[in-house]
């Protein structure tokens, strides 16, 4: 199984890291390249063919797109079908490393990022460049979702030299990754169970610690690739900045799977917003804002798996926006702009709000790891 | 001529707020209350009030009133 924290695979990524300062620069691209089949060969090559397949699909669709702009749905309809696929196919052949799970979406995401610049006017890459963005060595598994311009800077800016310093302060976060996923979420996990069978404070308490669970394991995972970036020479985007402290939904979406969260925004929030705007709902920005919010949240869920379960999961945090959104309106109509903000910094509403999304939050997780039906029966044991 | 003061005008109306004052350099996190909808809103209403049209590039490209002042002013020639 295709695994960041295992030993063979920090020795391809340290490998690349060292190799990478030694050779032009026209090594590059065959370098991480190279190094991600290497990781599926040692792992299980079937989803590595996989996913090469998808990214040759997409290069190819690129400068298809290039030429003509009218091949852009019908390439994203491609991308889609085999997105799909991938999940028929790991719940099909549950013997095949359930990679395509995690790997797949995020390959996809890239492609979508890359066919929308391409129709937007920028010029298609090379087989190489293309290959590194859309499958980096040290990006395989879970993002993040790095912009196709801001990856293509650092793809082409001079190589930092590999110093004592940037070894250590690889290490150092990829040691905070470490402790994150293999001691704490290890410890969650063996206190709590995550069974959901308590009731009332304990099973407040578990979910709780399940949601602390989500973030230290996704966290801990970006902070390893983070650490492998200032290693290798090209250090990914940040992901997590402090989620649970967010006093609403709206600013948790921007400090939790921030990449997401901007890809979202920008390819799906601000183009749906913006037509309605400029048409059906014209004046009425509220409506449209809100409309939008629930897409892109539906998006979003079935963007994880095309289920019942994260359709759920999507809705919840749809309507827990257009909630917030709603009775942020209502204040301003009622208090002004400069009383909102007033309002805003008193410390016990910031508390409160803090903890009433930091428990939406937690809850809305229950649906992402339960049926809809058996998430509404643990939260009703809340209940005395 | 810039078209920073009509710009104001448009900030004041989407932001319901007869005081705000913006500059160059002013961006989201310096408005209270500029978030992803109300940064559509802007630009419709940004759109509306010069008679412009912005693509989804350049709408999710700007990062400060500053560029979004240059990209009118380049619109409308």
């Amino acid at each position: 199984m295709v695994s960041l924290t295992s030993a063979w695979y920090f020795g391809i990524v340290v490998a690349i890291s060292v190799v990478r300062r030694f050779v032009p620069r026209a090594f590059d691209a065959p370098l991480f390249v190279g190094g991600a089949a290497l990781a599926f060969l040692v792992a299980d090559w079937r989803p590595g063919v996989a996913l090469f397949g998808v990214v040759a699909y997409s290069f190819v669709a690129a400068h298809v797109i290039a030429r003509w702009r009218a091949a852009f749905v019908p390439a994203l309809a491609v991308l889609l079908a085999g997105f799909l696929a991938s999940f028929w196919i790991a719940d099909a052949r549950p013997d095949i490393d359930t990679l395509p799970l995690v790997g797949l979406p995020y390959l996809a995401l890239r492609a979508v990022v890359l066919f929308d610049d391409v129709r937007q006017g920028l010029a298609p890459p090379g087989p190489g460049t293309a290959f590194a963005y859309l499958l980096p060595v040290h990006q395989v598994l879970a993002g993040p979702v790095e912009r196709f311009s801001e990856f293509r800077e650092k793809w082409t800016a001079p190589v930092a030299p590999l110093t004592p310093d940037t070894w250590f302060r690889g290490l150092d976060r990829i040691t905070d990754g470490l402790v994150k996923k293999l001691v704490v979420c290890e410890l969650l996990v063996q206190t709590f169970g995550f069974r959901f069978e308590a009731t009332g404070p304990q099973l407040a308490l578990e979910i709780a610690a399940h949601a602390l669970w989500f973030y230290l394991d996704f966290s801990g995972y970006m902070d390893i690739v983070l650490g492998m970036g200032i290693w290798l020479g090209w250090v990914p985007p940040e992901n997590f900045d402090w989620p649970y402290l967010s006093r609403n939904l709206v600013v948790f979406w921007t400090r939790w799977h921030i990449t997401l969260g901007n890809f979202i925004r920008d390819r799906v929030f601000n183009p749906a917003n913006v037509a309605l705007q400029r048409g059906w709902l014209r004046g009425r920005p509220l409506l449209a804002g809100i409309t939008c919010y629930f897409l892109s949240m539906v998006f979003c869920g079935l963007w994880h798996r095309p289920s019942p379960q994260f359709l759920v999961w999507g809705l919840l945090h749809g309507l827990g926006i257009a909630v917030f959104k709603l009775w942020e309106a209502a204040l301003l109509k009622r208090l002004g702009r400069p009383g909102v903000a007033k309002y805003n910094q008193h410390p016990v509403i910031r508390w409160v709000s803090t903890a009433v999304t930091f428990s939406f939050v937690a809850a809305s997780f229950l649906f992402a790891v339960r049926a809809p039906g058996e998430a509404v029966s643990i939260l009703s044991r809340l209940l005395p | 001529m810039s078209s920073l003061p009509r710009l104001i005008q448009v900030f004041r109306e989407v932001f319901d707020d007869d005081t705000l004052v913006v500059k160059d350099e002013t961006t989201a996190q310096d408005v209270p209350g500029w978030d992803s909808l109300t940064h559509v809103s802007l630009i419709v209403a940004v759109e509306s009030e010069f008679g412009v049209r912005f693509s989804s590039g350049e709408i999710n490209g700007l990062k400060n009133v500053g560029e979004l002042r240059r990209l009118v002013e380049q619109k409308l020639g």
